[in-house]
């Protein structure tokens, strides 16, 4: 998304080229290695090492080696300290750079949070700096890091103590203590990007999507985006109608995607999907929410556009407990998810998968069996709902993930279980959700491990990713492609050991890498978070309830905008509650 | 319920777009240029749009076909410029013509194609029309194609083979084959093959195919798709 909002403003200026590179897949990288073909762009198809600027969206931490094998491919030095004014300048944005220190030998600068309104400060730094005549790098450097949200990783010194932990993040170069995260204040002031690049291939979210709102007040304990994008600001139900009537006859595309990270959550949700839905439906143009809410809202909503085409349905109770969900803030109740399940097998799904995760802070065996209770009790409820041909294709499959604690998050100090513990619960899980109606399914545990040690890591880290680069490791995220092996010697390589990363319990009192890069949320608001998780206290959503005080309004100056009422979503709120 | 029969292309980098690539690409140009097509009923709605034989990834083509249910009879020339005007670069709209609703689909009716091949050996020979001729004697052989071997009647699918003139290292090759039974053959197959039974043209360097023209028949005088589904008058009188 993201990338598509920058490539259209800056195409919309008259002396900017923002063309698209891709990490080619590992057959395609051997092929131009081989034939001497450096990475190119893919609009014109010039030399990467020969534009102004390379950036990085990092969207998780598993494709960290594919960013060092692209700068690799274009034949521009890994390190930023070995790239001169002669190279691109080499940047990143996106969610992993709220904690930017395990790639901060790499980049030259990060941008931390949103980039519409500051890419536009950036980019007129460049072009004055070129029309003067480029060559001082140093120079440009310090020019970009004035921008409010530009962080420049060699701007700041790190100490170490004996133990490996952090003593002291010291700033040098005039830099500020800490990043402040930019972000636009007021989201409906933005254009939606209606001129969508429209692919040939058959590629992921090829479609017309338009982002409803930005942020989440849900405030799960175990999401990092929950946190990172606040606060809610929503767009007009006018300006997502008339971006969606654009983008279609601009590109012709036959499904529209309402995106945010809780779409049923946008406040004027019911009546745009239904201005939608007589608009297109009979031009067979189908529409997709793609996060729901557990609550039959949700199931009506979806009940009313899948007129059109009727796609599985995914729910995500995270845990299989009500005390478990109440530690991680998931504010719904088991009542609330069979009644959910009822609602979808009475509008016809017989396909139900739901969404979990092991691992989670004082997850005990009750727990992993609540998983397996759940999944049952919902096939129960599918076997009575549904009539009895429709019960033979009755399936609930089950899909589980690894948890890793993110930077920014109230669970930020906790220790990661160890593969050990994760493998010994998969084959718990796997034992138990056994069943002619029941599949399950789960992620990969070992590239957890590594994700959760490179997504609390310390600038050493750096060398781990190299090392895993230089061994072979690519597209890590992919299952066939992964290398638990290799990284392991990667760390070992690097004398660090991922378990003082990824499964040691912080302390408070510790220097966290990411100390220095100021989302807005408030340290105090996470302990404090962190705390009544542990006494199993859940924390309204201030769109609706108190202000839960995470700091984010005061310290950005900005608000929640959000354009609808709250009854449908209060009376959800109060739901959960009991 | 208007149908229109359209003969389009597709050349350049496109070629190497796959069959169901193709068709999301031209599905897509018609809503741009909001040329509204009928779309199927049932559980998960398509537009209706019948395609010819898919043409194997690679091979460009002045000559293929489809017929579009369209909601609305726009005129033909209207329809094509706008379609057009939105269409990416590398495919094109020949020429259009409203047909008779009740006719056989174009995937039965087609029984050969036309390719017009360009090729390069990487050893070249004076006597290619010889080799031709002796490859052409052959009643059948063993093609093999994507790990799999069979027999192919060969005589029964390749209708005609000329050669042209060679220009440089490259020979030009105008090839018929059928197409809809168990004899077909792909002409970057058949070239390939030739290569194998002769091995002093060396292995196949470049290769450019180009579909010029599919027939509803297989012998003289050929008749070509467009000549045989009848055209009605509509749209012409409506102008939108």
């Amino acid at each position: 998304m993201g990338l598509q909002i920058l490539y259209e403003i800056l195409n919309g200026q008259d002396d900017v080229f923002a063309e698209r590179v891709y990490a080619p897949w590992v057959d395609m990288e051997a092929a131009m290695r081989e034939a001497d073909i450096p990475l190119f762009t893919l609009e014109t198809h010039s030399r990467v090492a020969g534009l102004d600027v390379l950036g990085f969206s990092l969207q998780h931490e598993l494709v960290y080696t594919n960013v060092l094998n692209m700068i690799d491919l274009a034949g521009i030095p890994i390190f930023a300290r070995d790239r001169d004014a002669s190279y691109p300048l080499v940047i990143a944005g996106g969610p992993g750079a709220v904690n930017p220190e395990p790639m901060a030998a790499f980049f030259d600068l990060f941008v931390i949070g949103e980039a519409e309104e500051l890419i536009v400060e950036f980019v007129d730094i460049i072009k004055d700096w070129k029309i003067n005549g480029g060559g001082d790098k140093q120079g440009l450097v310090r020019r970009l890091s004035a921008v409010s949200g530009v962080y420049v990783p060699s701007f700041y010194d790190i100490d170490y103590t004996a133990d490996g932990l952090i003593k002291e993040i010291k700033p040098a170069e005039g830099a500020p203590a800490a990043v402040r995260r930019r972000i636009v204040k007021d989201f409906s002031k933005t254009n939606v990007p209606i001129k969508p690049v429209v692919p040939f291939v058959d590629a992921v979210h090829d479609r017309c999507s338009v982002e409803v709102m930005r942020g989440c007040t849900r405030g799960c304990r175990f999401c990092q985006a929950g946190m990172i994008y606040r606060p809610v600001r929503e767009r007009t139900k006018e300006q997502i109608i008339s971006g969606i009537s654009q983008i279609l006859d601009n590109t012709g595309y036959e499904e529209i995607s309402l995106s945010s990270l809780s779409s049923t959550d946008y406040t004027l949700i019911e009546d745009t999907l239904r201005t939608l839905s007589d608009k297109y439906t009979d031009r067979g143009i189908s529409i997709s929410l793609p996060s729901l809410r557990v609550d039959s809202f949700s199931i009506q909503l979806v009940k009313e556009i899948a007129r059109v085409k009727k796609t599985g349905l995914t729910f995500a109770p995270e845990a299989g407990t009500q005390r478990l969900r109440d530690v991680i803030n998931k504010n719904v109740t088991e009542e609330d998810i069979l009644t959910t399940a009822r609602t979808a097998f009475e509008a016809g799904w017989q396909r139900i998968k739901l969404y979990f995760m092991i691992g989670l802070p004082t997850e005990t065996k009750e727990d992993l069996q609540g998983i397996v209770d759940l999944a049952k009790k919902i096939v129960d409820v599918g076997w009575q709902t549904l009539d009895i041909p429709a019960r033979n294709r009755l399936m609930v499959a089950v899909s589980v993930s690894a948890f890793a604690p993110k930077p920014d998050t109230p669970f930020q100090w906790v220790a990661q279980n160890t593969l050990e513990e994760f493998e010994g619960k998969l084959k718990f899980l796997g034992e138990h959700i056994r069943g002619r109606h029941l599949t399950f399914k789960w992620h990969n545990a070992k590239s957890a491990v590594v994700e959760g040690a490179i997504a609390r890591g310390d600038r050493r880290v750096a060398d781990v990713i190299y090392n895993a680069w230089r061994l072979g490791c690519r597209f890590d995220a992919w299952t066939r492609e992964f290398k638990y092996d290799r990284w392991m010697q990667a760390f070992s390589d690097a004398g660090l050991d991922p378990g003082f990363y990824a499964a040691r319990e912080r302390a408070f009192s510790e220097t966290l890498p990411w100390r220095h890069i100021d989302t807005g949320v408030a340290e105090d608001f996470l302990q404090d978070e962190y705390k009544r998780a542990l006494s199993g206290e859940i924390t309204e959503d201030c769109r609706f309830d108190s202000c839960s005080s995470c700091g984010v309004c005061t310290s950005l100056d900005a608000d929640n905008i959000t354009f609808g009422d709250f009854t449908v979503l209060t009376k959800k709120a109060t739901g959960a509650k009991k | 319920m208007p149908k229109l029969l359209v003969q389009y292309g597709k050349n350049g980098p496109l070629r190497y777009l796959s069959h169901l690539e193709l068709i999301r690409a031209i599905e897509r140009s018609f809503r741009r240029a909001n040329i509204r097509i009928q779309m199927s009923r049932g559980f998960n709605p398509r537009p209706k749009i019948s395609h010819g034989p898919a043409l194997p990834v690679g091979i460009g083509s002045l000559a293929e076909y489809m017929v579009v249910d369209v909601e609305d009879p726009v005129a033909e020339n209207n329809l094509l410029e706008k379609v057009t005007s939105v269409l990416p670069k590398g495919l094109s709209i020949y020429r259009a013509k409203y047909i008779e609703g009740k006719q056989s689909s174009i995937m039965s009716a087609v029984q050969s194609a036309a390719y017009q091949v360009e090729v390069k050996f990487s050893s070249g020979v004076e006597d290619i029309a010889s080799l031709v001729a002796r490859f052409r004697e052959e009643d059948r052989l063993p093609i093999r194609h994507k790990d799999k071997e069979k027999w192919v009647e060969t005589n029964k699918a390749i209708l005609d083979w000329q050669v042209g003139r060679k220009t440089g290292d490259v020979y030009d090759f105008y090839i018929l084959l059928s197409i809809g039974d168990q004899n077909s053959l792909r002409p970057d197959v058949a070239i390939t093959k030739l290569s194998e039974m002769f091995p002093r043209l060396g292995r196949v360097e470049s290769l450019e195919i180009c579909r010029i023209e599919q027939y509803v028949n297989r012998g003289n005088p050929l008749i070509n798709i467009y000549n045989f589904y009848e055209g009605v008058k509509m749209g012409s009188e409506r102008n939108k």
